[in-house]
């Protein structure tokens, strides 16, 4: 198990490594002088060498570049060309309310995503069943941020039941996490419903009946934890998703997050902000990444030994196996 | 009720409802098993042996699946009017099932070991500690080492696996252990190990024994009775050396003559021909007709019932019968 | 009925199967005939649209639904019904655009991936980085290079999707290569074009078929969500998740001047799913009986 936390752990630093260099690299075609963008209108030409010269923009590429990661490294993330602000205690700022939202939509997405996946595929062509999948595959069409002004328009303007925007308490959290829920719990049952419908068509779940298991315990234990490696996959690209795409749901509901402040960034030309508030929501999804793996492992121990525990127990398994003959798969 | 009957099925009829057509795979099946006979099921695939077995657990995959009629009696007991509930405390304690393919048959995420507590704590009220050694026992039982209780199904081959599977099914000393093709995924040389193992641990149980084959031999080496299965029909049933001896049913003919033998010197064996019917669509007569070289014009408009030509010797076959009384 | 029989009744082509595999599944049937309808009603836009959709008319701002204008009128008095159906001209470009030009360059790299080892590892490796950024944050990235266009918009998101079609498309033919019939072809002599155009492709085609149907729909609400946040399409121009975003100041009082654009989006990507759900499981080999 260590060998495999450290191969995915090294697997993790290099991808993250591969990724900042390519993002600063793709920043570098970024049309315009950075200098106009500090100093914006009326900037007059000793001004502009002036900046150049402090912000070192003259420096060739392969040295600004490893300027860049050797600061990203200790947490520098350097300012922003607008505010001439550092970045990185803006972004940490903002990351608390958009994790909020992220972290429990994405459970109660899983919750009911789940739930209502295994009972579809349990009570496979049923009306719940068809009435299940026309809703889960809404959920999968709409853009999330229509269904968010959706919710706006019904629970805010209609019913006034609850706040869009403002001060966060209770229940100004409810419709930005029922927005992303909503949809992280459409493809999630479709998923579930179609992986445990492979499932539970499999021997192993034949062979929990014929032991006389109940059939909660057949469907839950034997056929959900069989069938939860590509849902574990799709909960996994939800929070990628959720990540990268918050900027949607931030804009509707006015929530200053990271997605908000990236957008900012790209409409005002500030690379900076851009390069490192997407190099930020990178790395989050590297570090979600990596933890799905680490739970893919612990789900299936067909995973984990692919990679070998070196231990006496292990080894005999595989004498006794090449001793059997060639039946085994 | 005779004394020491265990299970007895009478004209069970099991249906498979598809979309476009029904199959019908198990047709008026009726047949006794004893406390402590070993009775083997012959046919080949599609024959409706495994549906059979299937029923009587009460696990046809349902829908699409159904039993339409008939009944199923174990110890007196009529499962077709037993909850589920009840039923649940039948399976894997009074019968059990070893299932065909030990390579899909065991949950990859879970270890050999808790699959084996699971059906004892099922059926039991043992603690946790005492599972655990039961468990254990049950592979030491199997021939395997018990400290690999912790193991995955994944670090075990085929006949190790198949070996697992047997020790869930004797786990609760079962009185009726139905046995599906046990071998057929396993190499030559392994499967006379198992089939061993499977003998000494019901001769050690004193279990009933429903092996389900498409192996001749395998029946003569381990059974008492045997029962020849034809589309979804019984054709032929009796004590093995008797039915061995005066083969009746020509379908039996067919499959005695299609095996290979040391005694008489051939270059050819002789397969059946044509296939089996279509169990969308059975013809109304003996299923057999059209591949049947005593076929008559009876045998296309009737349906021969199972009749006695020898002592307990049953065969469903006009041409038979009217062999026997012509004979007698 | 089985398998043979149908095939006896539609011809030996696996397609026609496929198709008549479809056409088991009624609503997929009707969901496809809807897609044409949108591309149709795409390509007559000018013929079909009771107004042109820049059309100002300051004596009819913000009307509510009536017979003259039946989803009623913008802060300009533009009829919104008729931008909507011009709207319909966008969506489907970007749909298809981007699907079509994403899949060719994607299979094509995919290819080479597979066929020329030492392109393997740079080309996939590439691809890789690629696809573990999050899809709005690396169009923001891209949109802030190229700027707002809807051939920039278009371009943006063919670089997107083109990962996933190389993945497929190698993984497909490593696997082919394999299998006996090409090894057989090998040994024959074909030419390694030959049995990429008459093995390899016809029968990876399956699984990009499906990626195809069910990522248009994805790539509909992606370029909608950059029009929304204003990366997209710009104004004037009729963009269906523009004027979601134009309409979302007035949503109290004139809700269905946001919400129904919103409504056409739903309704084809949902049909485009729909279909591509109905094509998966009609291309499933493991379903066919």
């Amino acid at each position: 198990m260590l060998r495999y936390i450290i191969k995915r752990l090294i697997y993790m630093v290099v991808t993250l490594l591969a990724t900042v260099v390519f993002l600063f690299t793709l920043m570098e075609f970024v049309p315009g002088d950075p200098a106009l963008v500090v100093l914006g209108e009326g900037a007059t030409d000793e001004n502009i060498v002036a900046i150049h010269k402090e912000l070192k923009l003259d420096d060739p590429y392969i040295v600004r570049l490893s300027r860049y990661v050797g600061n990203l490294v200790q947490g520098d993330m350097g300012n922003s060309y607008k505010t001439r602000q550092p970045i990185a205690p803006a972004l940490f700022a903002r990351l608390p309310l958009t994790m909020t939202i992220a972290v429990w939509g994405i459970i109660f997405g899983t919750i009911i995503g789940l739930v209502a996946g295994v009972v579809s595929a349990v009570k496979q062509y049923s009306l719940f069943d068809r009435v299940l999948t026309a809703i889960s595959l809404f959920g999968a069409s709409a853009p999330s941020f229509w269904l968010a002004m959706l919710f706006v328009l019904i629970f805010t303007l209609k019913l006034g039941w609850l706040p869009a925007t403002g001060s966060y308490t209770f229940k100004h959290w409810i419709l930005p996490i029922a927005t992303i829920g909503l949809q992280a719990s459409a493809s999630i049952t479709r998923m579930t419903r179609s992986s445990m419908l492979e499932v539970i068509r499999q021997d192993y779940v034949r062979t929990a009946r014929a032991k006389g298991q109940t059939q909660f315990r057949v469907v839950v234990s034997h056929g959900l934890r069989n069938a939860f490696i590509p849902i574990l996959t799709v909960i996994g690209t939800n929070i990628n998703g959720y990540l990268g795409g918050t900027v949607l749901v931030e804009s509707v509901f006015a929530i200053p997050g990271l997605g908000n402040y990236v957008l900012d960034g790209v409409k005002t030309m500030d690379t900076p902000v851009v390069l490192n508030g997407v190099v930020f929501i990178c790395f989050m999804c590297t570090i979600v990444t990596f933890l799905v793996d680490m739970a893919y492992a612990f789900i299936d121990p067909r995973i984990k030994s692919t990679y070998g525990f070196g231990t006496k127990k292990f080894k005999r398994a595989r004498l006794a196996k090449a001793i059997e003959g060639g039946t085994a798969g | 009720m005779r004394e020491n009957e265990l299970l007895s099925v009478e004209n069970l009829e099991v249906k498979y409802f598809l979309r476009r057509s029904t199959v019908k795979a198990v047709n008026g099946v009726s047949f006794t098993i004893n406390k402590g006979e070993r009775v083997g099921l012959v046919g080949e695939t599609g024959a409706g042996k495994t549906t059979t077995a299937l029923s009587i657990l009460r696990l046809i995959p349902e829908p699409p699946g159904k039993i339409t009629n008939g009944t199923i009696t174990l110890n007196g007991r009529n499962l077709m009017e037993t909850s589920e509930k009840d039923m649940r405390k039948i399976r894997g304690n009074d019968v059990s099932m070893i299932f065909q393919d030990p390579m899909t048959s065991l949950s990859p995420v879970m270890t050999v070991g808790d699959q084996i507590r699971e059906v004892i704590s099922l059926h039991s009220d043992m603690s946790k500690a005492q599972t655990i050694e039961r468990a254990k026992e049950m592979l030491e039982l199997v021939g395997i080492p018990g400290e690999r209780y912790g193991e995955y199904p994944h670090q075990f081959s085929g006949g190790m696996r198949q070996r697992v599977l047997i020790a869930i099914s004797l786990a609760c000393n079962p009185k009726l252990l139905i046995a599906d093709e046990p071998t057929s995924a396993l190499d030559v040389t392994i499967q006379a190990q198992v089939l061993e193992l499977i003998a000494d641990l019901r001769k050690k149980f004193n279990m009933s024994l429903l092996l389900i084959t498409h192996d001749l031999g395998v029946v003569a080496e381990t059974c008492d009775r045997i029962m020849i299965m034809y589309s979804g029909r019984i054709v032929e049933s009796g004590p093995v050396r008797t039915v061995y001896k005066n083969i009746q049913h020509p379908y039996t003919v067919g499959l005695f003559n299609s095996l290979p033998r040391l005694d008489i010197d051939t270059d050819r064996l002789e397969p059946i021909k044509g296939m089996m019917p279509d169990p969308n669509d059975l013809p109304p007569g003996c299923t057999f007709y059209d591949r049947c070289p005593y076929v008559m014009e009876r045998c296309k408009q009737e349906l021969p019932v199972l009749s006695e030509v020898g002592e307990g010797h049953f065969v469903a076959c006009f041409h038979a019968c009217n062999k026997e009384s012509s004979n007698g | 009925m089985s398998v043979y029989d149908r095939k006896k009744e539609y011809g030996n082509s696996q397609w026609a199967l496929v198709w008549m595999k479809l056409g088991e599944n009624k609503f997929a049937m009707v969901s496809f005939w809807l897609i044409i309808a949108v591309i149709l009603l795409a390509i007559f836009a000018p013929l079909i649209a009771p107004y042109p959709y820049d059309a100002q008319d300051y004596d009819n701002i913000m009307v509510q639904p009536n017979l003259q204008h039946p989803f009623g009128t913008d802060q300009f008095g533009r009829d919104i019904l008729s931008r909507i159906i011009y709207g319909s001209r966008y969506t489907v470009i970007i749909g298809f655009g981007t699907m079509t030009g994403s899949c060719i360059l994607g299979v094509t790299l995919g290819i080479f991936a597979a066929y020329y080892p030492k392109l393997d590892n740079p080309i996939m490796r590439f691809l890789e980085i690629f696809s573990n950024i999050p899809d709005m944050p690396l169009l923001m990235c891209l949109v802030i290079i190229m700027g707002t266009s809807l051939k920039n918009l278009l371009i943006c998101l063919i670089l997107y999707y083109t990962p996933g079609y190389a993945r497929i498309a190698r993984a497909k033919v490593l696997t082919l290569r394999n299998e006996e019939y090409v090894e057989a072809s090998i040994a024959l002599g074909a030419s390694d074009g030959r049995i990429l155009l008459h093995h390899i492709l016809p029968n990876s085609l399956a699984p990009i078929i499906v990626r195809f149907t069910l990522s248009t729909g994805g790539s509909i609400l992606e370029a909608a969500a950059l029009s929304y946040i204003g990366l997209g399409i710009q104004p004037p121009e009729p963009e269906w998740g523009l004027m979601i975003s134009q309409g979302r100041q007035f949503l109290g009082t004139y809700w269905y001047y946001s919400i129904i654009p919103g409504l056409c989006i739903v309704f084809l990507t949902y049909i485009l799913n729909y279909v591509g759900d109905g094509l998966r499981d009609a291309l499933d080999p493991r379903l066919n009986h």
